[in-house]
């Protein structure tokens, strides 16, 4: 191959990646799930079984004292949060708050916030007070990959039942 | 008035005494000594729970936190420790050592039974996850009948499981519930020289005692009164056939008689340091010694039956 033939095909190839890369998926850094009654090493073991079978988990805190599960997730492993609160139930407990620790890329859709994912069968809508919603303005005209920490539930998605479409109810934000 | 110099010849005497000395507690039990801490070096514990002591009074902790067991002399002396049978240990629970000193060690996340000898050589292990018969979902506490079955405490399965000595299922009993005959999470059970099968009902606060599997004679309510529980999580029978129940929220342990008549508790007073939090298991050797795991503060406690 020449030199022109080499120029051309790494140009080529720069376009192509120009114009076919997507924004990485959003990545679950953690999920902190609080219970109920959790209260002797039986109930915590026993929470601690239970929700390290769920997918993406690399390591689980269990803190007796606070009542809580933090899951951490493996790198570029999303973990199945919608396996959370049946894992916590399987375990004994009623679930209570789950705060979620999140990068990724935000986008607009009909005046709604979403965290980018590829997937299709979740989905994160974000919510939070004005000084976020500015925040988040300016993250996604400038394209910025962004931190949340937040208070995530399910939302049920009435006209696709295999959709699992959860809330984000951002306390803390940063870009990246 | 006390005179000047009295009154100091009697601090002095009180700061002379040593601080481990022996006290008198609740009349029918001593206080004798504590060893341990929060920590994983030897002689350390991070949440232990299950105790059991062997023919010459060698005491073994399941330290659940670290995954271990360590193996103590009769005064706390450590031994040596063990992290693994067939494969590392998952979360072990209550120990129990039968006549043949042999030590089960269920392991709660692992749903097996591990046997080792006290030299912690391991021997064999039965059971597997599941809820069939023969199965686990995490099994917390063991029990040997006198004619050498194996009794299993089935936590998530809310049942009391029955091996014969070489870990073969024989049979079951109990299901999930509130009823007499039923269970909410058992932890742990304990056969009687009659054959009477005790069981730690921990989360329906109570002790049920089986002569036949059909009409069960139960004791105990949630609450904080001599005879109540919250969460009766260990039992073990004493050489006169007193049963010894660790009442974890309450920290205390109780004492009855076989036919459920309540006798006296020990450990919740105020004694200072040497108060327990959230007992998770007690053994008691035939010459009278108690020794009592005292999870809350990461060590253990021994005490003599006076």
């Amino acid at each position: 191959m020449n030199y022109r033939s080499k120029s051309f095909a790494i140009t080529l190839l720069v376009l192509l990646l120009l114009f076919t890369a997507k924004p990485s998926q959003a990545q679950i850094e953690s999920v902190e799930v609080r219970v109920d009654g959790m209260s002797c090493p039986f109930c915590a073991y026993g929470l601690e079984k239970k929700l390290k079978k769920i997918e993406g988990v690399h390591e689980l805190v269990i803190n007796i004292d606070k009542g809580s599960a933090k899951l951490i997730a493996k790198d570029s492993v999303a973990i199945n949060i919608a396996a959370v609160r049946p894992a916590v139930k399987d375990a004994g407990f009623t679930p209570r708050e789950m705060i979620v620790t999140v990068t990724g890329f935000l986008i607009e859709r009909d005046g709604t916030i979403y965290l980018i994912q590829t997937d299709d069968v979740t989905r994160f809508a974000v919510t939070g007070e004005s000084a976020f919603l500015s925040f988040a303005k300016s993250a996604i005209s400038s394209k910025a990959a962004v931190r949340i920490i937040g208070d995530i539930d399910n939302v049920r998605s009435s006209n696709n039942k295999s959709l699992h479409q959860f809330l984000i109810k951002t306390e803390t934000f940063e870009e990246q | 008035m006390i005179p000047f110099q009295k009154f100091c010849s009697l601090i002095t005497l009180l700061a002379l005494l040593p601080v481990g000395c022996t006290s008198e507690m609740d009349g029918s039990v001593t206080y004798l000594s504590t060893w341990g801490e929060q920590g994983n070096d030897a002689g350390q514990f991070n949440e232990p729970i299950g105790v059991a002591l062997d023919g010459n009074g060698n005491v073994y902790i399941s330290d659940a936190g670290n995954n271990r067991i360590q193996k103590f002399g009769p005064d706390g002396t450590f031994l040596m420790q063990w992290n693994s049978g067939s494969d590392e240990f998952d979360r072990p629970m209550h120990l129990a050592i039968d006549d043949n000193s042999r030590i089960y060690v269920p392991e709660y996340g692992a749903d097996r039974i591990s046997v080792f000898d006290t030299s912690g050589s391991f021997l064999f292990t039965f059971g597997k996850s599941g809820s069939e018969a023969g199965e686990f979902d995490s099994p917390a506490g063991v029990g040997f009948g006198t004619d050498g079955r194996i009794y299993v405490a089935d936590f998530y399965n809310h049942r009391i499981e029955v091996f014969d000595s070489s870990g073969d299922f024989n049979s079951q009993f109990g299901s999930e519930g509130h009823d007499v005959g039923e269970f909410y999470y058992p932890t742990d059970v304990s056969i009687g020289s009659k054959g009477q099968v005790f069981v730690a009902d921990a989360y329906n606060n109570r002790i049920q005692q089986f002569t036949d599997r059909a009409s069960p004679q139960v004791w105990g309510q949630k609450g904080g009164d001599a005879g109540e529980f919250e969460v009766a999580d260990a039992i073990e029978q004493g050489p006169d056939g007193r049963l010894f129940i660790a009442d974890f929220e309450n920290s205390r342990i109780q004492v009855f008689e076989e036919n459920g008549k309540y006798l006296y508790a020990f450990g919740s007073q105020d004694m200072g340091e040497n108060k327990l939090d959230r007992p998770t298991d007690v053994a008691v050797s035939t010459d009278g010694y108690i020794y009592v795991v005292d999870f809350g503060n990461n060590r253990i406690l021994q005490y003599r039956l006076n």
